[in-house]
């Protein structure tokens, strides 16, 4: 064996054996961390439990140290997305007073993305007013995540004083993480429902989709309006949206314009189709020719929207179905069926 | 009072408890439907606060069951859902479902529920 050999040898041996040691180690630091975390965490449990319930006036202790509030954090995160009310203000109230809010705006400064977007994710579930102005500096922050989470923050809040900023970063999101806008824009509608109004009516389309989708799912009758000038949008995506929104609030108010959409043949079926379905479930029995006549056209899903919309309005749709059922054209008689069995 | 909290999160099952003996029920507590058909035949609770999704049997299933039971047909139920949808509200007061909570939650409007169901049933 050469001497090269030898070294190389010996080289790589070398190499394994710090490898194993850097695991070995930070297996068994994990292990410390976990044990110290399992002994400190149970009374503070208890003790956070017994504070929320009004049992104990006191704040759970924490002793002071980076374990102590590291089990409460963690205690704490699970509990925020279950509560509300009085009890979610107390929770805020021992974070804030264990300096765990502070310190996860201190970690807003790191030069680490991942623990910028740690602070920032926490920072927004924890929806402390005391965390107001590192979440306002966060929304100048380069990463994208971060001024996410830092604007989904300052939605939870509610503080009007930044409510075009939230819908600026809102903005720049939409066209590239359209689920992160969406939840920004739900934190938004618990806040400031007028905000998403004022999104309908202002032109930016993939805000106004957003927006649409969302005063549609949570029923924001009082957005109606908006809504329905939407329908009227240029862009297929948000009037497609706006009529389905339209649909789940029920707004009467929308009739109208929801047959203009669904005559509009210029329109793309999943357009006219929600305006379809959206008819349907407003209930409006002076819309049955109307969708009689989308029922007897060849766009597949414009029919199975219609015919289902029909099935919804009571003994004039029916009939309409029930004569379709007996039509000549057997694409007709499927849809009437399938419909009527529904 | 015994009530049986039901819920495969003890964190939610000790928030619920801590709230209700501190308004003096007495409370008695199963992490999944299995246990709870179980703690309501030997427990005997006056009220069972019902997670609808879990482990085993879900809510609605356990509703179902004790239903279906002569002996505890009558047992009001507060049911805590993740998000009420019109179909689960719906399904729910089907099955007799007294109270809904939907999640998130403030144990101390629980609480509340569980008194007006109580009330309802005396």
């Amino acid at each position: 064996m050469t001497a090269v050999a030898a070294w190389t040898a010996i080289a790589l041996l070398g190499a394994i054996g710090l490898l194993l040691g850097t695991l070995v180690h930070r297996r068994v630091s994990t292990e410390i961390r976990r044990r110290a975390l399992a002994r400190v965490s149970p009374d503070l449990d208890a003790a956070l439990i017994a504070h929320l319930a009004e049992l104990d006036p006191a704040f759970p202790d924490t002793g002071g140290t980076a374990m102590g509030r590291r089990a409460l954090r963690t205690t704490a995160l699970g509990m925020l997305l279950e509560l509300r009310g009085p009890e979610r203000a107390r929770l805020t109230a021992v974070l804030e007073h264990a300096g765990i809010v502070v310190e996860s705006a201190g970690h807003l400064g790191s030069r680490s993305p991942r623990t910028r977007r740690r602070a920032a994710d926490a920072l927004a579930q924890y929806r402390s007013a005391a965390s107001t102005d590192a979440l306002v500096g966060g929304l100048d922050d380069p990463d994208a995540q971060v001024r996410i989470a830092c604007a989904r923050g300052l939605a939870e809040l509610g503080d009007p004083r930044y409510i075009q900023r939230i819908v600026e970063v809102a903005a720049e999101t939409a066209p590239t993480r359209g689920g992160l806008a969406a939840d920004l824009l739900l934190a938004l509608a618990a806040s400031s429902p007028s905000t998403l109004g004022g999104m309908l009516e202002e032109g930016r389309p993939e805000l106004q989709r957003l927006a649409a989708a969302v005063v549609g799912e949570l029923r924001l009758a009082d957005q109606a309006p908006a809504l329905r000038g939407a329908l009227s949008s240029a862009n297929d995506a948000v009037a497609e949206r706006a009529a389905r929104g339209s649909g789940l609030i029920g707004d009467a108010e929308a009739v109208e314009p929801l047959l203009a959409l669904l005559r509009d043949h210029a329109r793309p079926w999943p357009v006219r189709a929600a305006a379809a379905s959206a008819l349907g479930a407003i209930g409006d029995a002076s819309t049955v020719g109307a969708l009689e006549a989308a029922l007897r056209e060849d766009e597949w899903s414009v029919q199975v929207s219609a015919a289902n919309a029909l099935a919804t309005l009571g003994v004039p749709g029916r009939e309409t179905l029930e004569r379709a059922r007996a039509d000549a054209r057997a694409d007709l008689r499927g849809h009437a069926i399938a419909a009527l069995d529904r | 009072v015994k009530i049986l909290v039901v819920d495969d999160s003890v964190t939610v099952r000790r928030l619920i408890a801590a709230r209700l003996t501190a308004d003096g029920y007495e409370v008695v507590e199963a992490e999944d439907g299995m246990q709870a058909l179980e703690l309501v035949r030997s427990e005997r609770p006056a009220l069972v606060v019902l997670d609808k999704v879990m482990p085993k049997l879900d809510g609605f299933e356990v509703v179902r069951a004790l239903r279906e039971d002569p002996a505890t047909a009558a047992l009001p139920i507060v049911m805590l859902t993740e998000r009420t949808s019109e179909e689960d509200v719906l399904d729910g007061l089907g099955l007799g479902v007294e109270e809904y909570m939907p999640k998130p939650f403030s144990p101390r409007e629980l609480s509340m529920r569980v008194k007006r169901a109580l009330d309802r049933s005396a």
